[in-house]
């Protein structure tokens, strides 16, 4: 197994996860991770793993731009229902993890574009040098970015879950 | 005393500083009941921000096979050294047809060594040999120079689902076609008498293939790129790929019906296969071409091309007159 492959292993779920924050659609963050596989067995990255990641907020970054919900592209893996087997959540759990990850969407909608970008990387498994190197920032400000990230979320989702509860009271 | 900053701590608990600084930060924590008290604080934001991301993503993700991704990767390669090639193809002629000129023109001003020389390091069959200049043969090193090199004796099986697939495959053997399982490869019988080579895919001159060579193929393109390949004992399987100036592929595979069922079973949807049956193929991780297929007797011919102008390729798709 080559390190790519091993890369592969360890980190799709986390590019999906990632894409996922960004794109908001499931079946599109799949997508997207795969495309950014593929690309990377054709650029063989010296740092795959920050490479990976790279490519995934571009990727992600031109989704937004093109702002359309665009139709499934990727065919082969897609088009071969055995390599894919989704299986669906009951209704009620998909209920509720649904409402909750409109109160997440939403507390992290309200954070600043580089501040949910070191978030998201962050949560994604990449060590503060790597966020460092992927947004620009000093690795001494990634602290300080993630700090206020952090606060923000928990008092933007907070907030939410009050107003919810003083609507439904 | 000088008590730790937010954003240390979260780099500490984060495990980003080194280990110098996480000795210094822990003996403060050990002394001093504020930070200690902030840093509990904080680990409790963090573990908070981490459930809640968590909450954020598909319920499962499943694991797609890294040989999927690898064919797909593979596949784009090979598109992507087609393109090359093409490209490749039309700037040797250009400079070639440039190198015929100057040529042309060095003998029109009396410098026939010159041009004599010119010539000698240029394989072009150049204007002043008395060809238009509109029909311009492909010069035939140039031909040799964009065959790729026969390097597999022996043929594999049909491996893809898609005539795209089959022909990507037949490509990337590096110049040997890939027959169909069933089918025996016994002698392989390059068509075209210009730009033979060992190998079974070689670009032949347009214009030989413009006069027929035996291949199922349609009329009146505008093509910058011909490839003939013929497999069997016989030549029995015929396929050729027409590349337009456009740069959409053309494609058309003939042989007799028993020979080529692999390959239609992929096609076909089941169904008759006799009118013709147009559909969606998929794969080489673009929009995917269609294919349609027509049946002779027992003989059958599969047309892959862009959706919307295969039914017009269809009728103007020029069998051999043999079959």
């Amino acid at each position: 197994m080559d390190d790519l492959e091993q890369l592969y292993k360890t980190t799709y779920t986390a590019v999906v996860r990632f894409l996922f924050r960004k794109v908001w659609d499931a079946d599109r963050a799949h997508d997207l991770a795969q495309e950014v596989f593929i690309r990377a067995m054709a650029h063989r990255p010296e740092k795959p793993r920050a490479w990976v990641f790279a490519v995934a907020a571009n990727l992600a970054r031109d989704e937004a731009r093109a702002a359309i919900r665009r139709k499934r592209h990727l065919t082969l893996l897609k088009d071969d229902p055995g390599t894919m087997p989704h299986q669906e959540p009951s209704p009620d759990e998909s209920a509720e993890h649904k409402e909750q990850m409109d109160q997440v969407e939403e507390a992290l909608a309200t954070l600043s574009e580089r501040d949910r970008e070191v978030l998201l990387l962050w949560d994604a498994g990449m060590s503060y040098t790597e966020i460092a190197g992927q947004t620009g920032l000093a690795v001494g400000a990634v602290g300080t970015t993630l700090a206020r990230a952090r606060r923000r979320l928990i008092e933007a989702h907070d907030n939410r879950h009050q107003r919810d509860h003083a609507a439904h009271s | 005393m000088r008590h730790i900053p937010d954003d240390e701590q979260h780099a500490y608990l984060d495990q980003a500083l080194s280990r110098a600084q996480c000795v210094e930060i822990e003996s403060h924590l050990a002394n001093c009941s504020h930070c200690s008290a902030a840093r509990d604080e904080i680990a409790a934001l963090r573990d908070r921000t981490t459930s809640l991301l968590a909450s954020l993503g598909p319920s499962r993700v499943a694991l797609p096979a890294w040989s999927d991704l690898a064919v797909q990767a593979e596949q784009r390669r090979l598109i992507r050294r087609r393109r090359w090639e093409s490209g490749a193809w039309a700037a040797s002629l250009l400079l070639a047809v440039g190198l015929g000129y100057g040529a042309s023109q060095m003998r029109l001003t009396g410098s026939a060594s010159a041009a004599a020389s010119l010539a000698a390091r240029t394989p072009v069959v150049s204007p002043v040999d008395g060809s238009p200049a509109g029909t311009l043969p492909v010069p035939a090193a140039t031909v040799a120079q964009l065959t790729p090199p026969a390097t597999r004796t022996t043929l594999p099986k049909l491996g893809g689902g898609t005539l795209a697939a089959w022909f990507a495959e037949a490509a990337h053997t590096t110049g040997a076609p890939v027959a169909p399982s069933g089918v025996e490869v016994s002698a392989l019988k390059p068509s075209g008498s210009q730009g033979a080579s060992e190998g079974l895919w070689h670009t032949v001159p347009l214009d030989s293939t413009q006069e027929g060579s035996g291949a199922a193929r349609v009329e009146g393109l505008q093509v910058v790129q011909v490839q003939v390949h013929q497999v069997g004992t016989d030549g029995q399987i015929t396929a050729v790929e027409q590349r337009l100036v456009t740069g959409e592929v053309i494609r058309t595979v003939e042989g007799p019906a028993s020979l080529l069922a692999d390959l239609m079973a992929h096609q076909i949807a089941g169904g008759d296969s006799t009118g013709g049956s147009l559909q969606n193929g998929s794969g080489n991780g673009r929009l995917a071409d269609a294919t349609l297929t027509r049946r002779v007797g027992s003989r059958v011919v599969l047309l892959s091309g862009p959706p919307e102008m295969l039914s017009t390729l269809m009728t103007r798709l020029k069998l051999a007159a043999t079959h």
